[in-house]
């Protein structure tokens, strides 16, 4: 079916004719008393203390680290725990300010993005089409990449884009240097996260969307809180899933 | 204060000392009861089921008797929860109907929610050194919103041990004619509820709801069991006279 | 709703259900669970009645202009690259999605959940045309594996022992297993991540839609979702055209009700919002995106006072987990994809045969905990009366009900027939049912049998309270008293 008579039909179980402009709101997003007070009855909460509190309880790890050289201190001493015989990184450009070279230049870390290769992207982008169309993209990925990635890799760092205090929870936003494999396929996903990034509530986040044209919205966000987990077996909790089975986050204080 | 006794088709014909419990209570505390003849009921079985035209019929009938009373008391919440929440939707279409169906609903309460309420009592002088437990009616509590006002009328009794009881906002399985249409899943919800009930082992069962206390007392007068099932204003006169 | 081949009475299918001890232990071990962690997570949150009309405020506002809404989402979906569909009903969903899979010649399909997928039973129609369809799930796997159905919208295999997924699992992989928890999910991980490599399509449904950005955005907590969304080349979206809020602060109120109300999460692990296909120079994620959004009997509700809330529904299933009802009979005995109080609801909305589907609307006691349970408010047990009457009009109901009501209407209409009809009535119960005893033999023949299996019939003194109405009338009244003083003073008068 036709979108236009879709619509058309939907306003007319409605009453009236299609709107064409957006109508008025009584109220909007959440309510008074949860933006004023995030955490509830507690006050004076600290943003980094909760946000580790938070996570712990979904069964993920934080690191407080001081400085960029504490962050590389927390990240040797993983590397010592968990053995990883491969790690996936975001593009290593996005790391720039922590002083972690060594990643890749001593660990071997996989900067993970297309080497070499510029993708192609289609023509314009498509309309809202009817079942018949025939508009393709033409993107034509590295399928050794792929293959790559998805044997899993052992960990996976990645940057944060935010961090939310109440729920324990990373906010991750997709870029060509931020893909979105790298928080997803290895058995160990580990962030790198600066105080400055937590907010106490996701509207936070939200919010910082509304700054947006469409043309700057991204192909993907993922909030992650925690590793994977499901109670599918006679409700029994298992933990690591399809998702990595270990979160854990390196977190800077003071910055 | 001038109260007409709303006494449900089921008090009436298989628990009036229920109805006379709460005709006691009531004068006590200055009310002039009066029971309006005309009364049968309120129409619930017939709409529950879908029945919407016999309902109507029925319920009009308890417009016409309690046109002239100034408070309806029921000792019912299942069936003042049928006048709160569904006469205005039954009688939606008649707009003399509807004003006069909007009087009742206005004047009409149950009886706890009266007493507490209304008459601003929630000590009625009672004494028992025993052990009860209370069963909410589902409509009573959630239809009328009646919740806490049984409980402080109960936590008032002198010397008496109240238990909470597990899973009591469950639904006994009544449901009127769910009962015997789906006998077997209602059955399974009674056993539950008698389960819970046993679980506690108390002297008395109490609840605001003849339908809901007539299907837990069945199963429980199945097993054996010791605990008296009792409606809430037979408690509360028994133990205070 | 696609035409269901199922000709069978809830209560048959109950009656299998209440046979099934393991069953009826599962899912009153797994509804107690969920509701239990729903009110301490709601408790803990605090203020819910004001989340919960929040709620209710932001869905019906968005249903009351779903017009408006869905075409910004679909416009601004477009923007982002993503291809959006219209589908009237399940034929042009099937139609549609078996369009996409040829064009890109799939042979694999792999699934996170969707319902509305199940409504359409788009894993059949795959499988028909030769192409393999996944459940990726943990639960819906399982369940697909036993060529069952799921019999709960959040858990979907709560009527399976560990010792039965061992089974079905060993027959899939081929190798010996242990039943424990571990074990099987580390199986489940293996296999079903070769086929994340494998898949073609990946399909999802839509939790939400967000109209500002044209967003789709997906709860889940496995990793599935995440994972059909990055690998393969081509992303479905299949989504009601109902499941759209208009902008990314609402989405802030539905994460605080969802994950609570469905489990007791504050967050469930991932949230992704996703918006259209891969960006140039991106590297993962889809090549190209389709939203397929379907009506199916939905827009029939609009426009419609009695039964347009029930498209607030943000499938939580927190209604399921306090249905004193479903506790005893779990999801199969609904029949059909939607189980529960939503399901006895929406699937005589959405079904054809309403002779069928209508009965549902009986598998309940009116009791109202779903109502009270709803984050978004919906009036479920308002609607069942109301599909009762729905029923009752189309003449579906039988005859001797029919005749017993108008009998009811005769009898209680006025004081006069009443008296009559009840001094018969308790006549019979004397002399015929045999009072109070249990299982009486005539009791046994009667249609009160259904009762009397249960119970014990109450004792019948003879006297109605209007009996004896002019002797209290004419008692003494008493003082008043409360245990504070024993009352002998005071006289509020009479």
């Amino acid at each position: 079916m036709e979108r236009s008579d879709f619509i058309r039909r939907i306003a007319g179980r409605l009453g009236r004719e299609p709107l064409t402009i957006a109508p008025e709101r009584d109220v909007t997003g959440p309510p008074d008393f949860y933006i004023e007070s995030p955490y509830g009855e507690d006050v004076d909460v600290d943003r980094v203390d909760r946000f580790v509190t938070e996570l712990k309880a979904l069964g993920g790890e934080t690191i407080v680290v001081p400085d960029n050289a504490g962050a590389a201190s927390a990240l040797r001493s993983l590397f010592d725990q968990l053995r990883p015989s491969s790690i996936i990184t975001w593009d290593r450009s996005e790391f720039s300010g922590w002083d972690q070279d060594w990643l890749w230049d001593e660990r071997g870390a996989v900067s993970w993005r297309l080497s070499g290769e510029k993708n192609h992207g289609s023509e314009g982008s498509p309309a809202v089409v009817a079942p018949d169309s025939t508009e393709t993209a033409s993107i034509a990925p590295s399928l050794g990449d792929l293959k790559k990635a998805a044997q899993g890799a052992d960990i996976g760092i990645t940057l944060a884009d935010y961090a939310v205090a109440n729920t324990g929870t990373l906010a991750l936003i997709t870029s060509p240097g931020r893909a979105r494999s790298v928080s997803l396929l290895p058995t160990t996903h580990i962030a790198l996260l600066r105080e400055s990034q937590i907010v106490d509530r996701m509207g936070q986040v939200l919010d910082t969307f509304n700054t947006w044209t469409l043309s700057e919205v991204p192909s993907s966000i993922h909030f992650i809180s925690g590793p994977s987990r499901s109670s599918d077996i006679e409700n029994d909790l298992t933990i690591g899933v399809h998702g990595p089975v270990a979160v854990y986050v390196v977190l800077v204080r003071g910055v | 204060m001038k109260v007409s006794l709303f006494i449900t088709c089921l008090v009436d014909q298989f628990y009036p000392s229920v109805g006379v419990s709460a005709v006691r209570l009531l004068r006590r505390y200055g009310c002039d009861v009066d029971f309006p003849a005309r009364q049968t009921c309120c129409g619930q079985p017939a709409f529950n089921s879908g029945y919407v035209a016999q309902a109507r019929d029925v319920a009009r009938n308890q417009l016409e008797a309690f046109e002239d009373s100034d408070y309806v008391v029921s000792p019912s919440g299942s069936c003042t929860g049928m006048v709160h929440h569904y006469y205005h939707d039954l009688f939606a279409g008649d707009p003399v109907l509807l004003a006069r169906a909007e009087r009742l609903v206005a004047k009409t309460f149950e009886l706890s929610q009266f007493l507490v309420d209304v008459l601003k009592i929630t000590d009625v002088g009672a004494r028992c050194p025993q052990t009860a437990t209370f069963h909410p009616s589902c409509h009573g509590s959630r239809l009328l919103g009646v919740r806490e006002q049984p409980l402080e009328l109960l936590r008032n009794v002198k010397d008496l041990t109240l238990i909470p009881l597990p899973k009591s906002q469950d639904c006994c399985g009544f449901g009127g004619t769910f009962a015997v249409k789906m006998s077997d899943i209602s059955g399974s919800m009674v056993q539950e509820k008698v389960d819970n009930v046993a679980s506690v082992g108390v002297d008395y069962l109490v609840s605001t709801d003849m339908g809901c206390i007539m299907n837990i007392a069945g199963q429980m007068r199945r097993r054996g069991m010791k605990t008296e099932p009792i409606h809430l204003a037979e408690f509360l006169w028994r133990f205070s006279s | 709703m696609a035409h269901s081949t199922t000709k069978s009475k809830f209560i048959d299918r109950a009656a299998i259900a209440q046979g099934d001890d393991f069953l009826v232990n599962a899912v009153k071990f797994t509804t107690d669970r969920l509701r239990n962690r729903k009110s301490d997570s709601s408790t803990a949150f605090g203020n819910w009645e004001e989340w919960r009309e929040r709620g209710r405020a932001i869905r019906a506002h968005t249903i009351a202009h779903l017009d408006y809404y869905l075409d910004q989402f679909a416009q601004n979906a477009a923007s982002r690259g993503a291809y959006v569909h219209f589908a009237n009903d399940t034929a042009e969903a099937q139609k549609i999605v078996l369009e996409i899979a040829r064009k890109n010649k799939a042979k694999v399909v792999a699934k996170s959940k969707s319902m509305v997928s199940e409504e359409v039973h788009i894993n059949h129609v795959l499988e028909d045309e030769g192409l393999e369809c996944l459940e990726t799930d943990l639960g819906e796997w399982i369940v697909q594996l036993a060529h069952e159905t799921p019999s709960h919208i959040i858990i979907p295999a709560i009527h399976k022992t560990r010792g039965q997924i061992q089974v079905l699992f060993e027959k899939e992989g081929g190798e010996k297993l242990t039943d424990d928890t571990k074990t099987l999910a580390g199986f489940a991980r293996r296999a079903l991540r070769r086929k994340f490599e494998l898949a073609d399509i990946g399909m999802t449904g839509c939790n939400f839609g967000i109209a500002q950005t044209g967003s789709v955005v997906t709860f889940s907590n496995e990793g599935n979702a995440r994972m059909v969304t990055t690998l393969p080349k081509t992303h479905i979206v299949m989504m009601g055209m109902e499941r759209v809020i208009p902008n990314w602060d609402d989405l802030e109120v539905m994460t605080n009700l969802l994950p609570r109300s469905a489990t007791g999460q504050k967050i469930t692990v991932y949230v992704s919002a996703l918006s259209g296909p891969r960006r140039e120079d991106e590297i993962d994620g889809p090549e190209e995106t389709h939203i397929i959004i379907l009506d199916n009997g939905r827009s029939e509700q609009l426009g419609d006072p009695e039964f347009q809330d029930v498209l607030n529904c943000i499938r939580c299933g927190a209604c399921l987990n306090v249905c004193p009802v479903y506790r005893q009979v779990g999801g199969h005995s609904y029949g059909s994809v939607y189980p529960g109080p939503i399901g006895a609801v929406i699937t005589p909305l959405l079904q054809q045969d309403k002779k069928q589907w209508g009965e549902l609307a009986y598998a309940s006691t009116l009791c109202g905990a779903c109502f009270e349970a709803c984050p978004v408010k919906i009036p479920l047990h308002d609607m069942l009366v109301h599909l009762r009457r729905r029923y009752v009009e189309q003449n579906y109901t039988p005859l001797p009900e029919k005749l017993a009501f108008k009998g009811y209407a005769a009898a209680f209409s006025n004081a006069g027939a009443y008296k009559v009809a009840m001094k018969t009535g308790r006549w019979m119960q004397l002399k015929v049912l045999g009072n109070a005893v249990p299982e009486s033999e005539m009791a046994k023949v009667t249609p009160v049998h259904g009762w009397t299996k249960y119970r014990t019939l109450p004792e019948n003194g003879g006297k109605s309270f209007r009996d004896i109405w002019s002797s209290i009338a004419a008692e003494e009244v008493e003082s008043p008293r409360t245990n504070e003083t024993d009352g002998s003073e005071n006289d509020f008068g009479a």
